[in-house]
This record gives C-alpha cells, structure tokens and sequence, in this order.
C-alpha cells in the first residue's frame, strides 16, 4: 500500500512537472486565480469579480477570485508578491505603501509587475448632518487655530488611505498634523456610527462608503479630496473649490502580478483590461456604484505606485511615523 | 492528562510575565495619545500573573493530596497512544504537504491513514476516504470555489473540475 | 399593507421560492457540518448571488444563515461538536442530555426555539427597524465598551467550576485576542514577525479546534466504549415538547429578548447573544444544580437568542447600511453591487425589495420547522455510522472549514494548536466558554476602550457623561460589585443576629 502510494506520488510528481514547464505562448491553460485582499462582498471584492467575469470571457479559463481580507489586506497582498510569477496567480492591490512603514512586510513597487490601474476612489471629509461646519475651509481655519479642538475619524486604524489624503491637504496648510486628535474605527461604517452618534467632529472615507447616511441625511459631505466633482456625487463640491491648490487624494485598485511576470502574459493581459475597462458593462457597473473611473496602463501605473510610496512617506513622516 | 495546580500555575505566572515583557516592548503610538499597543495586554499580563498566583496557593494547599501529574488509563494502551498520535499526525501532514502535494493528495493521505488506525479496516478505509475526499473535492472546490490547493495536480486542474 | 402585499408575490415568484430552499438545504448542510459556519455559508454564497436578482439573493443569504445558525445545534446535540460558534454556549447542556437518551427532545426544543426566536426577530425587523436603527445611532464608543464589559461579565456567570481557573481562561482568550493588527495604528503586535499572524488568531479555527479536535483527541484516547448509540434512536422529535417549553417559558423570553436586542449592536453577533443568554438563564435559573448537570432551561434560552440575533441583526443593515455582524456586511456588500444602496431611501425606492427581505425571514424561519424536521431524521444516519469512520471525517471537514473562512493554511495550524490547547484546558478544569468570550471580545474591548480615551483625551468621567453610557456603566459596575455587597449585606446581618 505505501509503495503504491509512493510510486503514485512520484508518476504525479513527474507528469506535473513535464507540464507545468509549458511556455507562457499557451497561457492561459488552466484556471487563474486572482487574490483579492479584501472581504467577500466589499467594494473591492465587487470590482474584482466585474473584472474576472471579464476576463473569463476575454482568455476562456475560470479566473477565481479568492479572498484574503485578514490583518486589512496585507496577509493577501504579501501573498500576491510571493507568487509564482507563471501568470496564474494575480491580484488587486491598493494602496500598500503605509504597511512597509508600520512595521508590516517590506512591499515596494519592486515587489509587483504592474499591469493595469482601472479605479480610483477619492477621500472625503464628512460631517453629522447639524455640525456646525459648513465648508472644509473652516475646518481647516479651525485646526490652524486650535488644532486639538476637532476629533477626526480616520474611517480606519490611524493613519488610514482616506485621512493620509486628508492629511496632505493638512500639511500643505502648515497644520502639524502630530498633534491632532486623530480617531481610529473598525472601517468605515464603524466610523459612521461614531459620527452621527457625536464621537467624532468629522469623518474621512470615500463619498460612495458615505452615501447611505448622506440619503438619510444623517451626514453631510464637506468636500471631496477630488480634482473635479464626481459624476455620481455632483452636489459634493471638491477640496478645490474652497481650499487652493488641495491636493486630491484617495485609494487606487489596479490588476498586478508578482514580480517578474513574462512579458507576453502582461502583453495580453494589458490589451484585455483596455477593453474591459472600456466595456459598456464594467463603465455602468462601476459608474452606477459610485466606484471612480481611472485608466493607467502598465508604465502609468508603475510611475503612480512610485508617486504613492512618495506621498505616503511625506505624510508619514509629518505624523512622526518615520523617525 | 491532569496537571496539579502547583505545576500549571507558576506556568500561568510565566505566561503573565512574557505578556508583561513583551508589551513593554510596544512601540509608543503615533497618535493616541499615548495608549499603545501595550497598554491591554500588560493589564491583561498582570491579571494572569495574579490569578497564576492564586493556583499556585491553591495547588500547595493540595500538594499532598494530588499527583504533580496524573494520567488517565490511555497511557498505558499503545493503541490509544497510537490513535493520538496519528490524528496529529496526520493534521500536521496536512499542513506540511498540502501546498506542494494539493488538498486531493495530501487530504487523502492524512484521512486514509486516520480512519485506518481507528478502523483497522484497509479495504473500507480506502473507499470511504476515496468517496468523502472526492465529495469534499466536487462540494467545496468545484460548486463552491474554495480555493484548496491542487500542489502536484495543479497541470491537471482545468480536467479535474468538475462543472 | 399594499406593500407588503406585493413584497409577498415577488417572493412567491416560483424561481425565488426555488432559490430559498436550494438555499436553505445548503445552509442546514453547512451548519451541520462540524466546522463550516453560517458565515461561511453566506460568504462561499457571494459568488452564486452574484447572478441573481436582487431579491433572490437576498433570500438565499437569509435563509442559509438562518438554517446554518439553526442546523449548528444538531451536531452539538448527537457529537458533542457545536455545528457553528452560535451553538458553542449550549453544546456541553445538550450532549449531557443525549447521553440520558434525551437527543429527540433536545432535537425538537432546538427546532422550535431557533423557529420561534428567529420568527419573532423577524418581526421585530419588520415592524420596529427604522426606530431601532434610530437609536442605535446613538450608540458611540462608550456605549460601546460597557456593553462589552457586560458581555464579558457574563463569563462569571456560563461555567461551573473554579471560578480562578475561568479568570485564568478568560485572560488567555483576552491575550489570544491581542495578537494581529494594533486597532488604533495598525502596527503589527505580538506577531512574531510572521505575515500569517497579522490577521490575528481566527476566531473560526480556534473554535474549531477547541471543539472539534478536541472531541476528535478525546474520542482517540477513550477506551470505555461510547455510550450505547441504540438507545438514541430518533422518533418523534415533537413529543412532549410543548410542556417542557411552557416549564422554561421565562428563559425562553429571556433568549428572544436577548437575541434581539444584541442582534443590532455592531459587532455582536448569534454567538455572543447565544452565550449570553445562557449566562443570564443560569445566573436566574431557580435550580442551579439541575441546571449545571444539564437541563433544557438553558438551551431553550440560547437556542431562540442566536437565531433572533440573525433576524434582527439586519436592522441597522437594512436601515442604515451599517453591517452588525460579517454576515449583514457581506448582506451589504451583495446589495451594493446590485446598485442598491442600503439606507432609509431604499424604503421608498425599494419598498417592495426592502420588505421582500424581511418576509424572507419569515418565510426561512416557517420552513425551518419541516426541513429542520427532515434534517433532523437525516441525521440519525449519523448515530449508526461508526465513530471510527465519523470522526476522521469530521476531521477533514475541518481542515476544510478552518481553510475556507480566510483561504489560509494558517487557518489549520491555529486549529490544531487549539485542538490540542482546548482538550488540555478541559482535562484540568478550565471552562472554554470565558476563553472563547474573551477571544470574541478582546478585541472590541480594546479598541471601544482607546477609541474613548483618545476621544476624551484621557479623561475616564467621559465615559459616564453620555445619557446611555452613564446608565449602563453604572449597571455594569453595579453587577461587579455586587457579589461584595452582597458579602458585606449578609455579614452585618449576622451581627445584628449575633447582637
């Protein structure tokens, strides 16, 4: 029994290996998965599975989305880059930039090939529907003044995707973000709750995360960190509008492989997320769920994911995070 | 396996300690006034270090009446030691191979093996293991899309999938 | 009416019935299974509903998690294996029973209490949602943590036994619960450098582990023969039922009423409201005794309160699109993609929708009674099966499960280490309940705990300057101390008899 076992093991083994040695001329040959670092049922997860339905279609092999949500996307992400760079292990990155300097993994732009950007969600600044703030340029003046006077929800652990945004605007102003009253939550519908309920002055998050309460009128939306309003939210006015020179600012997702992926592969995947991107389906998908449009192919990417580590460094180290 | 309380609870006052140690290794927070990441685990630290104590007393009061260590009559059936070790073998088989020889494999093995050592019957084990893993296999993977591992087969994955 | 009305024929569309019971077949086979979860149930659900219409897969998500949450209870009942978290509180009660040949009448108060409970949380859903998310807004980080604190009191109250040995259990699940991510910054804490651990130590697995492995050791290391499976046949799981629910009806109300008033609260889900009911049935129960050597009173009350959780836990989700638990957030996420947002709005512009819901509930919790019968009939199979093939099945089933909640082999690690942990702890006394409350908890404790302070810039009075948090606190604080005011009570009065 043990011998036959072996002996199968060993025939397996071999065979595995005689085929598994194809070139990428043939890829794809079998399934694809695709690491999703973030919940079933989220908005990342959602725009993952528009995309592989795509793809399916586009390469005619199942691209399965798997989930990997723990320690907020990190396990997942390091995962990615640990792959076997032979194009069936992809992903959806967003921002990873700030786990490098926290103390988690050591991800850089190295540790990925970029292939296509196909969202960006801008940060914005909410507030409980009766606070007194009507405009984001007196919750700047205020902080300039008093800057421990505002507690300010990070919709996240602290520094988050949506406050780091929020803290460039910050900096740029000359406010010593260090000393703010920064307030963390488990996500932000968490964050949410903290708002309405008074445990927080203002809240950053994406307006689309924001957009039950802002129907119920229980928020209101300062500003979006956006360089023009978006088409879904066009009663939001930007940071722009009532702060010069804001900088815009938010959470990126884009379709990547581990470092080293062949070229042929991110040829043909390059070509099919073009068109997918530009599909009438994944256009109204997107639009109709407040997600933003943004197209970077693989050279735009890599030189935005280089601007975000640059960005997330400066904040960073205007929060004291970065001796 | 019964341990005395003068055993377990200088363990539980060890366990105290490193919590202690360790939290005091935190780094100080960024923001939060500074509430860091070791401010829980140290109270949670100093709890253990005082209830650990507590057993301690409690287990030195009863030194002459209870065994450092008592076993149960399993110890002394090589066949009941055997069925333990094999179930964590087994588990830890899994979790050692599964990534290189894929859940079809290596679930097989570590199930096969199992049910032998409880049923001492090869013919029925084998079946049986073959019908649940090949349920497992359709139900999670295939309907599901559980994402277990294919290790050796993964060539063979588009012809394996059953849909 | 008219709403409700037309919510009823989209829902008896016969697709969509078709769609709610594949559903609730699947839900009942996966929360029977030792190790697969309700959670699991509804997240392996996303990618099928993906290509539903918005009510169907609505219903699917409810009627699975429904069944799932009911169907944990029969495993719980004939192996001693909670089939979910949800059954955990009430395992030990339930098996003492089947071991008195009692399984058909513990079998049927399950049924019926999970029907009941989730029944009236469906009604409660209905009829009172926009209020209840409404005072739910309230509810802050201060509020917060002393409902936490409550939560975590009711560990004093589920377990016999040294009561220093359930302290010790409690702090080590709170310890557990340290491991991962900082909540307030995001470092990495007590990781030991390892990736896998950033995520923390799974709740699921470590479940699993302490429950299903460790039954699986204790199986391979038992050399009485198991008691005799013969006299636990199954007949009429219905018979006698009713008397012993009227016997039980306080703690019976005491279950819904807890169900559905922790089912709301962020972060609180069917296992915390099931474990807590069962503490607040023991704390009051009139014969402890009988109580702790296993009786119905208790599962009667934790059996209605998970159920009634999962009903009502979709107020704030439905009404404000806030998630209570991991299974309304996925609820949210499924509705997102279908371009629904979920909020007050989607009562006027979805009312069909909206109610369609909530009937579903309903509708899940009436089927759960016949199916949850079939079930039930099914499950004898698993009486004659031989442990000695059962048990490395379940065993594999776990392995699965465990991978399944996060896709990680690490997953499998923290099971077997609290296989192993879990049956230790056993063997020498320690409950398991306070460690898994403190797991469960740990984390809200903390972070609701350094949320406040951050807030109230050190100054701990904040935490009593809130209406709601003021009350509770001093509930809370009231209940601690009690047990020393009770002490001092009794001893100034036997001076004064002295006297």
């Amino acid at each position: 029994m043990k011998r036959l076992l072996e002996l199968a093991t060993v025939a397996a083994f071999a065979l595995g290996l005689a085929t598994s040695a194809a070139s990428a001329d043939d890829w794809p040959n079998r399934p694809v998965t695709l690491i999703v670092a973030a919940g079933a049922g989220g908005g990342t997860d959602a725009t993952a599975r528009w995309l592989a339905a795509g793809l399916e279609q586009k390469f005619g092999q199942p691209f399965n989305v798997v989930n990997r949500a723990e320690g907020g996307g990190i396990a997942g992400i390091t995962e990615l880059s640990n792959a076997k760079p032979d194009g069936y292990t992809l992903g959806i990155l967003f921002n990873y930039a700030p786990f490098r300097h926290l103390g988690m993994g050591n991800l850089t732009s190295e540790s990925y090939t970029p292939i296509a950007q196909y969202n960006f969600d801008f940060a914005a600044v909410h507030v409980k529907a009766d606070s007194q703030f009507k405009t984001l340029a007196k919750v700047v003046e205020k902080l300039k003044g008093d800057p421990q006077s505002i507690a300010i929800g990070c919709g996240a652990v602290c520094p988050s995707s949506w406050s780091s945004a929020f803290s460039k605007v910050l900096i740029d102003n000359g406010i010593d973000i260090k000393v703010l009253r920064w307030v963390p939550s488990a996500g932000a519908a968490a964050g949410l709750q903290e708002l309405v309920a008074g445990g927080v002055d203002i809240l950053t998050a994406s307006v689309p995360e924001a957009a039950s309460m802002l129907d119920a009128g229980e928020v209101r939306t300062l500003a979006v960190l956006a360089p023009e309003r978006l088409s879904a939210f066009p009663d939001v006015p930007t940071a722009g509008e009532q702060i010069p020179d804001a900088a815009p600012g938010g959470v990126f997702r884009a379709l990547v492989g581990p470092a080293g992926l062949p070229d042929e592969i991110v040829d043909k995947l390059e070509v099919a997320m073009e068109e997918i991107y530009n599909s009438e389906t994944f256009q109204k998908n997107m639009s109709e769920r407040g997600f933003g449009l943004q197209y970077r192919g693989r050279d735009g990417l890599l030189d935005w994911m280089k601007t975000h580590e640059q960005d997330t460094e400066t904040v960073l180290r205007a929060a004291g995070a970065i001796q | 396996m019964k341990v005395s309380d003068i055993v377990l609870g200088p363990i539980i006052v060890a366990l105290g300690v490193i919590a202690l140690i360790a939290s005091s290794m935190q780094p100080r927070p960024i923001f939060g006034g500074g509430y860091g990441g070791g401010f829980f685990p140290a109270i949670v630290g100093i709890g253990l270090v005082g209830t650990g104590l507590i057993l301690s007393w409690n287990g030195w009061r009863e030194r002459a009446a209870v065994p450092l260590v008592a076993f149960e009559s399993w110890i002394h059936s090589r066949r009941h030691l055997a069925n333990v070790a094999v179930v964590i073998a087994a588990l830890l088989f899994y979790i050692l191979t599964s990534s290189w020889l894929g859940f079809i494999i290596a679930g097989f093995i570590s199930l096969f093996v199992t049910m032998l050592q409880f049923t001492r019957a090869p013919l029925a084990s084998f079946i049986v293991s073959v019908a649940t893993i090949a349920v497992v296999k359709v139900t999670f993977q295939d309907m599901m899309l559980v994402p277990l591992p294919w290790g050796l087969l993964e060539a063979y994955a588009g012809v394996l999938t059953w849909r | 009416m008219e709403v409700i009305y037309q919510a009823f024929l989209a829902l008896m569309a016969p697709n969509v019935l078709l769609v709610v019971l594949l559903a609730s077949v699947f839900g009942l086979f996966v929360g029977a299974i030792p190790g697969l979860t309700a959670t699991m149930a509804v997240a392996l659900l996303v990618p099928v509903t993906f290509f539903m219409e918005p009510l169907p897969a609505i219903a699917a998500i409810v009627s699975a998690s429904a069944m799932a949450i009911f169907a944990g209870d029969i495993p719980s009942v004939l192996l001693r294996i909670p089939g979910t978290p949800a059954s955990a509180a009430y395992t030990d009660a339930a098996y003492r029973l089947t071991l008195r040949g009692k399984a058909e009448l513990v079998l049927g108060v399950c049924v019926v209490t999970s029907a009941v409970g989730g029944l009236v949380g469906a009604l409660f859903l209905m009829f009172f949602a926009p209020a209840v998310a409404r005072f739910a807004l309230n509810i802050s980080s201060y509020e917060y943590f002393w409902f936490v604190c409550l939560g975590l009191t009711s560990a004093a109250f589920i377990s016999p036994g040294s009561p220093v040995k359930g302290a010790i259990s409690l702090l080590l699940g709170l310890l557990i619960a340290m491991i991962g991510v900082f909540p307030v910054t995001g470092q990495p804490r007590f990781t030991f450098g390892s990736t896998a651990l950033y995520g923390g130590v799974g709740l699921v697995a470590t479940l699993i582990g302490m429950f299903a492995i460790a039954e699986i050791l204790r199986y391979a290391m038992s050399r009485e023969p198991l008691p005799s499976m013969a006299k636990l046949k199954i007949g009429n799981i219905f018979k006698g039922l009713m008397p012993e629910l009227w016997r039980y009806r306080s703690g019976f109300a005491n279950g819904i009423i807890v169900g559905t008033g922790t089912g709301p609260l962020p972060g609180a889900g069917a296992d915390i409201a099931a474990w807590i009911s069962y503490a607040l049935a023991r704390r009051f129960s009139r014969n402890r005794k009988e109580f702790d050597d296993g009786s119905l009173e208790g599962i009667v009350a934790a059996g209605a309160a998970n159920n009634a959780s999962v009903s009502s836990s979709y107020v704030p989700a439905t009404v404000l699109g806030i998630p209570g638990d991991s299974m309304t957030a996925i609820v949210i996420g499924v509705l997102f993609m279908k371009g629904l947002t979920p909020g007050p709005t989607i009562f006027q512009t979805q009312p069909t929708l909206i109610y369609g819901i909530f009937l579903s509930f309903i509708l899940a919790n009436l089927l759960m009674i016949p199916l949850g019968y079939l079930a039930i009939k099914l499950s004898r199979y698993i009486l004659d099966a031989p442990r000695s093939y059962l048990m490395p099945i379940i065993m594999i089933f776990c392995v699965v499960g465990a991978f399944a909640m996060d896709n990680t082999l690490t997953a499998v690690v923290t099971m077997l280490v609290f296989g192993v942990v879990g049956w230790f702890m056993e063997e020498n006394g320690f409950p398991i309940a306070p460690a898994l409350l403190g797991i469960v908890l740990g984390r809200l404790l903390e972070e609701t705990f350094l949320t406040s302070m951050i807030k109230a810039q050190g100054d701990f009075l904040q935490f009593f300057a809130r209406p709601i948090a003021g009350t509770v606190g001093v509930i809370t604080i009231l209940i601690w101390i009690s047990p020393l005011l009770v002490m001092l009570w009794k001893r100034m009065a036997s001076k004064r008899a002295l006297a």
